[in-house]
């Protein structure tokens, strides 16, 4: 509990730090920690092969692609895009408002599924999973969710086909 | 791979009936743009109008076969010995024709006094754009048309052209020294002190907006000495790639124009310092020119034994550090070829003292006759050398990474190689079969039978592979030269430059004061200039020489091949990776003593 | 004679027993891990300490030199004298770098380093954590590593920096794909991800019935650490020192450590996956034999590393990629498909690793992707050859 309550206030500040940093590659940065963190809370309840594949897929793909594009784009401090001088309602333009609203919504959302218990039906047995949950996922992932894996799956490869067909240079004639 | 036979013919004695010579063609056609011609120790320079330079130097290239402009210089008159002419500044351009090997030179008298100008030729032969920012630079002659006329090996702000008559050495001021006084160094080592005669970053036709400009050098590990290039890269591509040279500049040709004709010749171990032996040859086949004397055969042969041991020990130093390049400090090569060079520069040792900075060839011979056992030592090389060459060939010719790095990277065609004044391994590798040993042969190269290596792929690897094979024909010419080395002395006997023996002196007064003037006053060569090119492991390296009939040159000019051919690295890696660049830099083979001078 | 059998893992006992005399059950356990942490970061200190003297000798004697011989006998406390000039230089920050990151970046790689060893069996028993997901973990904390480097190429304000970590991102992603597929070609063979386990289940080392797997791990590794010939990321001809260029003293001398630390665990871990671990003759009546088996072997890979940099060009950076995404990808999917058809054929339930007749036909299938890989790559090459007008080939 003691280890629960410390990384969570890691995973906390740092998902702080991701939205207040001023400099973007600062806010790729946190939200490296916050994967890890995430990671150590995974490990905590035995789902091991879930905290590796956070490491590899977050750490190792998504943030080094973030990070990429901050490279690339400049890396430099933001300038006051907010407009930090003006009054709240000044500044609330209506995308901020939008993700305001979804923000909220989610917010309820999770808000309601601790709350109900909604959320914590499928745990309470971390032994069953076993093998650091190699089988148990994969068992449910092949069987009874099989078809969104395979949609899951055509998804990407179509993203992938996208990005060559973009990435790739005008024929020379 | 392809070795082509070279075949080049010498050019023909003149006979009774003899065609048109080339001045002769070139006067007829234009009869307003040739103004003159002169002919010494049988180089013909034809004096030319200068709005007639560009129309007769396109004859010349288009129709009479004078495709490779050799070397391109100036002179300033002022104080030359009762010279009557006009104009102050000339420049001059040598042409040589790669198919026969003949030579022609045209004058051209800048007009404008002190401020001259000239066409440029840079539209005819893109090589000629740096030689003409040289002339700029250190003569301060114009080019009109030139694309980028700034200067090349002095800083921006430097006051004056340097080799102007009217220029003492030594007696410029410098616009970086420190003076305590100076309130801007009143805080030194508090500060970092702006330095003025840092050009602009980046070049004036980089676009730093779209690219990334990457500045290689001048400290870095693949630029072989102070050069830096200034990469502008898109990604890892390279754009365009811009040299920037000068780092080195010693103003050799200043200081030559100051002392007598053989205190120059150290000078000329430290331009090309890797292959000292063939700059002292070219510098005293020059001299030996315009002096008008003969060797005797003994020193030639040993010349050639010298210049070829030479061609080996900078051939080897290339190949290690090109390799080097490819695969970073750790690669094996390296410390092989350098364990070889190291049985060379025993040999340099042994035959003059001193194993970089020989000077061991010289304007009447060669400073002694090599001890006994330098055959011997010879023949070890002879030995020894065909099976390490074979061990380099079976560690990289055939690796499948090093296939891939060098093939087709930083491709030359022939035309470019000719437009852009390259010579050497780079154009031979590029399908022309030209080298001054064959074309115009000195020192008795007619002599020996060897191969002239040609390939026709114009890249790294077909580079890599001349000058391999450029290593195995080198050992032949020493072994031949090795079995037919005559007896005899080693040293002139033309009293022009040779000393009187020292019986003579006891003898006769005439001896004692001719002895007496050629040691404190040196040879003195009549009045003329010649231009005299030797096949140099890099490409032609040529010198040209004016005399006024002192025992000072009046005009030195160093045609150095480093200097021409690092101007193709543009053409070469464009559109190319940075890891490219790096090879192009390599396969040059450029020293930047020989470049900066 | 008994004790020294299992020498290492009886020292751990008695050491246990002794300090359990005169500390509760917590202070034991915290005793004991901090020893452990304390023997795992100090595993690529030792690394660094023991392979650059090595590398130094192997490169000297095949460069025709003697190498390093003047600090010690040998010259084998030359690696010494380099961390005392390391510690006593001045640390330097250049004046445009991003100072927090910058700082950040040697202890991340270090710290992954050091990380790497937690999973390695040296014996049997004698291995940090026998991780279920072993195989797994070594993946995940080789992709910190890439973070670090990108962290050090971006934070230092420089270009060549900035142009190794580009080259990071495209070398270090691509290559993880032919390694994670190869090591999942193990795990697949021996349904296991501990690497005790896969040692334990390794009856023959698989290097002689996976020479694919093993030849694509060996080289995806080579090139996740930058090792020669796959060194873009550092490579001193063209970006100079590329993403540590700015570094010096200490900070630099985090960089060497995490190199050689992966160096050495790279080796460590081709040991365990592909040539049976600390498993060698007598080791059944002798467990304390493992580690000294387990430290021959991977030396030997390290020397054939070595090999490799001291006569062979560096690649290219498109010529690399091309290489990771039209050689080493096809030919290990190739594999893991043909290991789980194998692996199919004559299966028990209760089934730990392949059996003899599985291993053959796992053995031929490789032997065929090789054959196939080879003449592919060799048409390709005289077709490339061919466009070019280039002769012979």
């Amino acid at each position: 509990m003691f280890l629960f309550v410390v990384f969570a206030l890691i995973a906390l500040a740092a998902a702080v730090g991701v939205i207040t940093s001023r400099k973007p590659v600062y806010s790729a940065l946190f939200l490296l920690l916050n994967f890890a963190t995430l990671a150590a809370l995974y490990i905590m309840v035995e789902a091991q092969f879930l905290a590796a594949v956070q490491i590899i897929v977050y750490a190792g793909a998504v943030i080094v692609l973030f990070l990429f594009v901050v490279m690339l784009i400049g890396g430099g401090e933001l300038d006051d895009i907010g407009g930090r001088n003006k009054k709240f309602l000044a500044r609330l333009t209506w995308p901020r408002g939008i993700a305001l609203v979804l923000g909220l919504g989610l917010l309820v959302a999770v808000g309601y599924g601790l709350l109900s218990g909604q959320l914590m039906t499928a745990t309470n047995d971390a032994a069953a999973f076993g093998q650091g949950s190699v089988q148990a996922i994969a068992a449910v992932l092949y069987t009874d969710y099989a078809l969104p894996f395979e949609l899951a799956s055509i998804l990407l490869l179509v993203g992938m086909i996208g990005a060559v067909a973009l990435a790739q240079p005008p024929k020379k004639d | 791979m392809t070795l082509v036979n070279d075949s080049t013919t010498v050019p023909a004695e003149p006979t009774a009936a003899r065609p048109p010579t080339v001045g002769e063609q070139l006067a007829a056609r234009f009869p307003n743009a040739i103004l003159g011609a002169s002919t010494f120790r049988g180089d013909t320079t034809l004096t030319v109008a200068p709005t007639g330079l560009t129309d007769v130097a396109r004859a010349l290239r288009d129709e009479l076969g004078f495709d490779h402009l050799s070397n391109l210089s100036s002179t300033d008159w002022s104080r030359y010995r009762g010279y009557a002419g006009k104009e102050r500044f000339s420049t001059i351009y040598h042409f040589t024709s790669t198919r026969t090997g003949e030579r022609i030179g045209l004058k051209v008298f800048a007009p404008g006094g002190d401020s001259p100008a000239v066409p440029s030729l840079a539209a005819l032969w893109a090589g000629a754009n740096w030689p003409e920012r040289e002339v700029y630079d250190l003569m301060g002659i114009k080019f009109d048309g030139h694309p980028d006329l700034r200067r090349i090996l002095l800083p921006n702000n430097w006051p004056n052209h340097p080799l102007r008559k009217d220029i003492p050495r030594g007696g410029e001021t410098v616009p970086f020294s420190m003076i305590w006084e100076d309130e801007e160094f009143q805080s030194f080592g508090k500060q970092i002190v702006e330095a003025k005669s840092v050009q602009p970053v980046p070049p004036k036709q980089a676009d730093a907006n779209k690219h990334m400009i990457l500045n290689m050098g001048p400290q870095h590990p693949s630029t072989h000495g102070v050069l830096r290039v200034v990469a502008e890269l898109d990604g890892e591509t390279v754009v365009a790639a811009y040299p920037d040279i000068g780092y080195l500049h010693s103003g050799f040709e200043k200081q030559g124009e100051t002392i007598r004709y053989k205190d120059f010749l150290p000078y000329t171990d430290r331009m090309d310092y890797v292959s000292a032996m063939s700059n002292n040859l070219g510098y005293s086949l020059a001299v030996e020119k315009l002096m008008g004397v003969e060797i005797p055969p003994r020193a030639q042969v040993i010349r050639v034994i010298c210049a070829e041991l030479q061609r080996l020990a900078s051939h080897l130093v290339w190949l290690g550090t090109h390799i080097m390049d490819a695969a970073g400090v750790s690669h094996a090569l390296l410390m092989y070829t350098f364990r070889e060079r190291e049985q060379l520069s025993d040999i340099f040792e042994l035959i003059s003292g001193a194993r970089l900075t020989i000077s061991y060839i010289r304007p009447g011979g060669v400073w002694k006759d090599v001890p006994p056992s330098f055959v011997e030592r010879v023949q070890d090389v002879l030995k020894a050398f065909p099976a390490r060459i074979d061990e380099y060939e079976r560690m990289i010719t055939e690796n499948p990474v090093w296939l891939g790095r060098a093939r087709g990277v930083g491709k030359l065609t022939a035309e470019q190689c000719l437009s852009l004044g390259v010579t050497g391994p780079l154009l031979r590798a590029s399908g022309v079969p030209f080298d001054y040993r064959k074309a115009r042969p000195y020192s008795g190269y007619e002599n020996y039978d060897f191969k002239v290596p040609v390939m026709t792929e114009g890249d790294t690897y077909a580079r890599y592979l001349v000058r391999l094979e450029e290593m195995r024909q080198s050992l032949r010419i020493i072994d031949q030269a090795l079995k037919n080395l005559p007896d005899g002395p080693v040293w002139t006997a033309d009293r022009k430059m040779a000393l009187p023996p020292r019986q003579e002196l006891d003898t006769s007064m005439e001896a004692l004061i001719h002895h007496f003037k050629l040691m404190t006053e040196g040879f003195v060569p009549p009045m003329g200039e010649v231009y005299h090119s030797v096949e140099n492991p890099r490409g032609e390296l040529g010198f040209y020489l004016v005399s006024d009939g002192t025992a000072v040159p009046y005009r030195l000019h160093v045609r150095a091949p480093s200097f021409h051919n690092l101007q193709a690295t543009d053409t070469m890696a464009r559109g190319s990776l940075i890891a490219d660049l790096v090879l192009v830099i390599g396969t040059i083979d450029i020293v930047l003593g020989d470049v900066d001078r | 004679m008994d004790y020294l059998r299992n020498f290492f893992v009886n020292l751990a006992r008695s050491w246990t027993a002794w300090i359990g005399g005169f500390l509760p059950d917590w202070g034991v356990n915290l005793v004991n891990y901090l020893v452990v942490g304390i023997i795992l970061v100090l595993m690529p200190v030792i690394a660094t300490l023991t392979l650059t003297w090595m590398e130094r000798k192997v490169i000297g004697r095949i460069q025709n030199r003697i190498g390093p011989n003047r600090v010690g006998p040998w010259g084998i406390f030359q690696a010494f004298a380099d961390a005392v000039k390391m510690l006593i230089k001045e640390d330097i920050v250049p004046s445009g770098a991003d100072k927090p990151v910058f700082n950040l970046a040697p202890i991340l790689i270090a710290g992954a380093a050091a990380l790497l060893w937690a999973v390695v069996p040296f014996g049997r028993g004698m291995i940090g954590q026998n991780l279920n997901i072993g195989a797994l973990y070594v993946v995940a904390v080789g992709s910190i590593t890439t973070i670090a480097v990108i962290m050090a190429g971006w934070s230092s304000n420089n270009k060549f920096a900035l142009l190794g970590a580009f080259r990071v991102v495209a070398q270090l992603l691509s290559y993880e794909i032919p390694m994670v597929l190869s090591i999942a070609t193990v795990v697949l063979v021996t349904g296991t991800m501990r690497m005790g386990d896969i040692v334990e289940r390794q009856v023959a080392p698989f290097i002689v019935v996976l020479p694919v797997a093993f030849i694509t791990y060996l080289l995806a590794a080579a090139a996740e650490t930058g090792r020669a010939p796959f060194d873009l990321l550092e490579a001193d001809s063209e970006i100079v020192a590329g993403y540590f260029v700015e570094y010096s003293g200490l900070k630099f001398g985090w960089f060497y450590i995490a190199e050689y630390g992966n160096l050495f665990a790279i080796a460590a871990i081709t040991t365990t996956l592909f040539l049976g671990g600390w498993r060698g003759p007598f080791v059944s009546v002798a467990p304390a034999l493992g580690p000294f088996y387990f430290v021959i072997k991977s030396v030997a890979v390290i020397f054939v590393l070595m090999w490799i940099r001291g006569t062979w060009p560096r690649f290219r950076i498109d010529q690399m990629l091309a290489f990771a995404w039209k050689v080493l990808v096809p030919a290990s999917l190739a594999n893991l498909l043909w290991s789980a058809i194998v692996l199919q054929i004559g299966r028990q339930p209760e089934q730990l690793g392949p059996t003899i007749v599985q291993m053959i036909l796992l053995l031929v299938g490789n032997v065929a992707i090789l054959a196939v890989t080879g003449l592919l790559l060799g048409r390709a090459a005289r077709r490339y050859a061919a466009q070019h007008g280039w002769a012979g080939a």
